[in-house]
């Protein structure tokens, strides 16, 4: 199927490259239209959730999402994020970390940003990024706008400002008109930026896995060993469900875990630099695990190559990876499962139920700065 | 037998609430078929010369004889609707007279080598754009060709064989409107064991009124340039 | 949209609660499996499980089940953890039953629920099992009464997460806790018996949870007595820190009365009301709202409370020339602040509720449960209408009626597929691309044949 996926192209732009740039007026895959904006549809869509808080067990509700763009908001901003000329020196485009072929993250414990530098923490994955009320792995950001400045202006990720980000758009020759097709009139400022990169964002759903499916009453599309999998995992031995919450996979609070940091590497406080609140120290966003098989390495600094090594963690004992000399307040339900190998094997096996590429947006083989569109984190 | 066929599709014309066949094409249809029943030629370009005189000697059709152009249309579709006028598939209609007149014609070909030669002839012609004779909103026409007809007949009207869904784009624009009616009416299509008229015939239901079907066939002569 | 799917919800509701139409009983004997009978079970039937010791962990992914164990001559069927088996049953369907069960030597929960609503937890023995021993967690509308749970090394009845609950009549004893109400909003808990657990009754906010609030929750009528067992709970988990000797603990949660209760032999205090402070090393949540708001104690027995109180507490009775702890105990901070109300202070030996104010309400009489009349609202998923659900969840993301969206409209499809529904299950198990300007279908082959055939002919009959 990933195969399949490497030629869901945009036509239109592939049959018209030298015609003026048009911008999509369907909304993506899972969106359905409603008076000229996109909403999702999804087989959560009927569900409640406790203190409409969307997490819960498997017949849940989501978390609200960042909806209701115009199909071709979505699209300028499906543009722009393979588009190099978003970064200070025309390398990076959003999609050099955030790669759809690797769940939208970069294969990367960290990042490289421009000129090669390396950057502080891994790149997350984008898949439902848009139900997510706060950003980063330390949560400083509170929406996708405000935290897309983050990397765009950053001297080590994109390198770019928000001066030459808005000179370099408007003379392009593409831009302008494209933006009086999502916004009504062609003034490009850094507002509209944000919103048709956030209303791209808020469009990768993944919501079809096989477990979606299980959760939805096919219980025939899991294993035997995959249902003794989701047992494990939502198990009060395991706890995984208990922060990583259906339908979300993320209860979205913030965790002190307790992982090493590469080799080499200093000890990451998380959220404590960002508030100050020593009883913070370590403590990162809990992340969600759809898609979780393609987005390796895992944890905020990369530290594990592989899944089942991200899952043996949660059973190598409370803090057995705090550094000396270290005083975290671990999570309480970071404990001593006791997990033995088979439960580690079914736990993978499960985690990989999760996997649901059905809405990868098309790639486009050509942005509109005519730079070459940054795909894989190659400019192809 | 032939004859008998022939008298039974004058008489159903004679009944018939469509726009009857004018005189010249009864007289047309009526020469072709005697022609073709006095042919014993195989080859395609001796065939049509029995069409010749609606269709012309290029395929480029006759407006006053109610006779389409042929050059736009795609060989498998020309010999999927031969072998169905041959076959009744099309053309059995009571209100489809001009259909009835094709039937007539189509049987009368000798075989089914016959059909295939003859289109085979008739796809040598060169590709000529039938004139723009209607007038309508475009714009909204596209937007209902985009919605429901474009997942068939392709963006630009092109065709797609693997659907079976022929080529639209330069095919007259009255003969698109009068075949559209006729799906919509069931006067073509609503025989289910026509596979694929019978799909039209459902889509035919799908626009709102004919001033909508007119609309997307002005937007699909716009595609044809 | 919408409407025509509540609606067939609600016919199909209708149809569930006609249980003579539906339920079957299925038989599970000693020596066979529950979940295969879980397995075979439709919404409505009931599972009987006979005297016997089954070794296994039982999950519910399906509304409407009752696992019922039958007792004969005081032979009860046991779900049996040897101590390495993680939960004995997990659930996540609404409308579940469970009842008439031994439960003993898991490692996790004995019972426990993730987001089924109108969940029903009664008459089950549990002992000696692993971390909670009844967990409904993310439950709207639940009862949990006549369990007795015993040696439970967190909580014995832990609600956790849930909005209108009942727990009643149930027996908790030597637990680190009793009964936790933790994250909850809406709770009855009456006549209750919570005896020599390490504390008694807790309703608290635990931080860091995705639901932040614990409010409107009565105690009414509980049997509160000498709860005095040392802590065993596990290293790093919260009860750890519960101090041995409480009857009752009431940390930031808002709006809770106390009422009617029989509170004494506890040695420590007989009520602890307190902010977050109470709890040390966990993260801060500024979402958290810190502060116990609005408590209300009505009439309460109290005596013979904190007659060896934690050092802690020593201390802060000290300061008012007392050695022993109190019946109750407000901490400093908001916990004295005089939102809080009393009535008959004057009968309690006590600490930092000068300030409280007397209540204006008398009796909660009026309450006689907290479950939502008629139930909360639950949308099943039946055989019957999964269908229609993959169809809109799924198809319909890319398929619009009578417009194009990603893919061709399900008119076209209709017009092209009629009568071929094995044509389109075919082809979604491994569609290929047909139209150059549509996006290639994603493969649906992980749903079986049947089931792609069961959706192709629903899409064929959609009118819109």
């Amino acid at each position: 199927m990933r195969g399949l996926l490497s030629i869901l192209l945009l036509l239109p732009v592939l049959a018209h490259a030298e015609a003026p740039w048009r911008l999509s007026e369907v909304c993506p895959a899972g969106f359905r239209p409603e008076q000229g904006r996109c909403y999702l549809q999804s087989l959560y869509g009927e569900y409640a959730s406790l203190q409409d808080s969307g997490v819960g067990g498997l017949k849940t509700g989501l978390p609200p999402l960042r909806e209701g763009f115009t199909p071709q908001q979505i699209d300028l901003g499906r543009l722009m994020f393979f588009d190099p000329l978003l970064s200070g020196d025309g390398t990076l485009a959003c999609s050099s970390c955030h790669q759809p072929s690797k769940g939208f993250a970069d294969g990367r414990g960290l990042s490289i940003g421009i000129n090669g530098q390396l950057a502080h923490r891994s790149a997350p994955s984008l898949w439902n990024v848009g139900f997510l009320k706060r950003l980063f792995w330390d949560a400083r950001a509170s929406s996708l706008e405000e935290q897309m400045e983050g990397p765009l202006y950053s001297p080590i990720e994109m390198g770019n400002s928000p001066e030459q980000l808005l000179k370099s758009l408007n003379e392009s020759a593409a831009y302008p008109p494209l933006f009086k097709q999502a916004f009504g009139d062609s003034a490009i400022s850094l507002d509209r930026i944000y919103t048709a990169i956030t209303a791209f964002e808020s469009s990768l759903v993944s919501l079809n896995s096989r477990y979606d499916l299980y959760a939805n009453g096919v219980h025939e599309v899991l294993s035997k060993d995959e249902i003794e999998g989701m047992n494990v995992f939502r198990s009060f031995v395991a706890r995984c469900a208990e922060c990583h919450t259906p339908p979300a996979f993320t209860n979205q609070q913030i965790a002190i875990l307790g992982t090493p940091e590469p080799d080499g590497h200093a000890f990451d406080s998380g959220v404590q630099a960002v508030t100050g609140d020593a009883s913070q120290r370590g403590g990162f966003k809990v992340p969600t695990l759809r898609n979780i098989e393609f987005s390796a390495p895992y944890m905020h600094s990369g530290r594990f190559e592989t899944l089942r090594e991200a899952v043996a963690f949660y059973t190598g004992g409370r803090g057995h990876a705090v550094p000396e000399g270290e005083k975290l307040n671990l999570h309480w339900h970071i404990w001593e499962p006791n997990l033995t190998d088979r439960e580690v094997d079914v736990l993978v096996a499960f985690l990989k139920t999760l996997s649901d590429e059905s809405f990868m947006p098309p790639l486009p083989s050509a942005v509109p700065s005519g730079l070459r569109p940054v795909i894989d984190g190659k400019s192809n | 037998m032939k004859l008998a066929i022939l008298l039974m599709s004058l008489a159903l014309v004679a009944c018939s609430s469509d726009q009857a066949p004018s005189a010249n094409s009864e007289q047309a249809a009526s020469a072709a078929v005697t022609a073709l029943q006095n042919s014993s030629s195989a080859s395609g370009k001796e065939l049509y010369s029995a069409c010749v005189a609606c269709h012309g000697v290029n395929g480029e059709g006759n407006k006053a004889l109610s006779a389409p152009s042929l050059t736009n249309q795609q060989s498998w579709y020309l010999e999927r609707q031969l072998l169905g006028f041959r076959s009744g598939l099309r053309g059995s209609h009571p209100d489809d007279a001009f259909g009835a007149q094709m039937q007539a014609i189509a049987k009368t070909l000798p075989n089914e080598a016959a059909v295939r030669s003859v289109v085979a002839y008739i796809a040598d012609f060169k590709a000529k754009v039938a004139p723009a004779s209607l007038e309508g909103n475009a714009k909204r026409g596209a937007d209902y060709y985009s919605n429901l007809c474009g997942a068939c007949h392709g963006p630009a009207a092109e065709g797609n064989e693997k659907l079976q869904a022929p080529a639209l784009a330069g095919v007259d624009d009255w003969y698109l409107l009068q075949q559209f009616d006729h799906f919509s009416k069931g006067i073509r299509g609503s025989d289910e064991s026509d596979r694929y008229g019978y799909q039209m015939y459902m889509m035919g239901k799908t626009l709102p009124d004919a001033d909508v079907a007119k609309d997307v066939v002005v937007y699909i002569q716009s595609l044809a340039d | 949209m919408k409407n025509p799917i509540r609606l067939g919800l609600l016919c199909l509701g209708l149809l569930c609660s006609m249980p003579s139409l539906w339920a079957a009983d299925i038989p599970v004997k000693d020596g066979e499996s529950i979940q295969d009978a879980v397995n075979k079970a439709s919404p409505g039937d009931v599972v009987l499980i006979y005297p016997g010791t089954y070794k296994e962990s039982v999950y519910i992914d399906k509304d409407n089940i009752t696992l019922r164990g039958v007792v004969e001559e005081g032979k009860w069927p046991v779900l049996e953890g040897e101590g390495k088996r993680n939960d004995a049953i997990l659930y996540s369907g609404n409308d579940f039953t469970v009842e008439w069960l031994t439960i003993t030597h898991y490692k996790g929960n004995a019972i426990m629920g993730q987001s089924g609503n109108n969940f029903t937890i009664r008459y089950n023995k549990v002992i000696d099992t692993g971390v909670y021993g009844i967990f409904p967690q993310f439950g709207k509308n639940g009862l949990i009464e006549y369990n007795v749970l015993s040696g439970i090394e967190d909580a014995a009845i832990y609600v956790g997460m849930c909005d209108n609950v009942d727990v009643r009549h149930n027996e908790v004893f030597d637990n680190v806790a009793g009964i936790e109400i933790e994250n909850t909003r809406h709770a009855l808990v009456e006549n209750n018996y919570a005896h020599d657990n390490t504390a008694g009754l807790l309703v608290f906010i635990t931080p860091g949870l995705p639901i932040k609030t614990t409010f409107d929750v009565i105690l009414r009528n509980n049997f509160v007595v000498n709860n005095n067992t040392p802590n065993f709970g596990a290293p790093g988990s919260i009860v750890s820190k519960v101090p041995q000797g409480i009857g009752i603990v009431v940390m930031a949660a808002d709006d809770v009365i106390v009422e009617g209760n029989i509170v004494s032999g506890n040695k420590t205090a007989g009520i602890v009301i307190t902010d977050l402070a109470f709890i040390t090393d966990i993260s801060s949540d500024p979402e958290s709202e810190p502060n116990p708001d609005r408590l209300v104690f009505l009439d309460n027995l109290m005596f013979d409370n904190g007659a060896d109180p934690v050092a802690e507490v020593k201390a802060l009775m000290l300061t008012q020339f007392s050695r022993t702890g109190p019946d109750i105990l407000a901490t400093p901070g908001s916990a004295q602040e005089q939102d809080n109300c009393i009535i008959n202070r004057e009968r309690y030996t006590s600490f930092g509720v000068k300030k409280w104010s007397e209540c204006e309400r008398k009796s909660t009489a009026d309450v006689l449960s907290y479950r939502i009349p008629g139930g909360a609202p639950s949308e099943p998923v039946t055989a019957t209408n999964r269908t229609k659900l993959l169809y809109q969840g799924i198809c319909a993301g890319c398929h619009a009626y009578n417009m194009r969206m990603i893919g061709p409209p399900t008119l076209a499809v209709q017009a092209l597929y009629r009568n071929d529904a094995q044509g389109i299950a075919d082809y979604i198990g491994e569609p290929h691309k047909v139209r150059p300007d549509y996006p290639a279908m994603p493969s649906q082959g992980h749903l079986s044949p049947e089931l792609r055939k069961e959706v192709a002919e629903y899409m064929l009959k959609v009118t819109k």
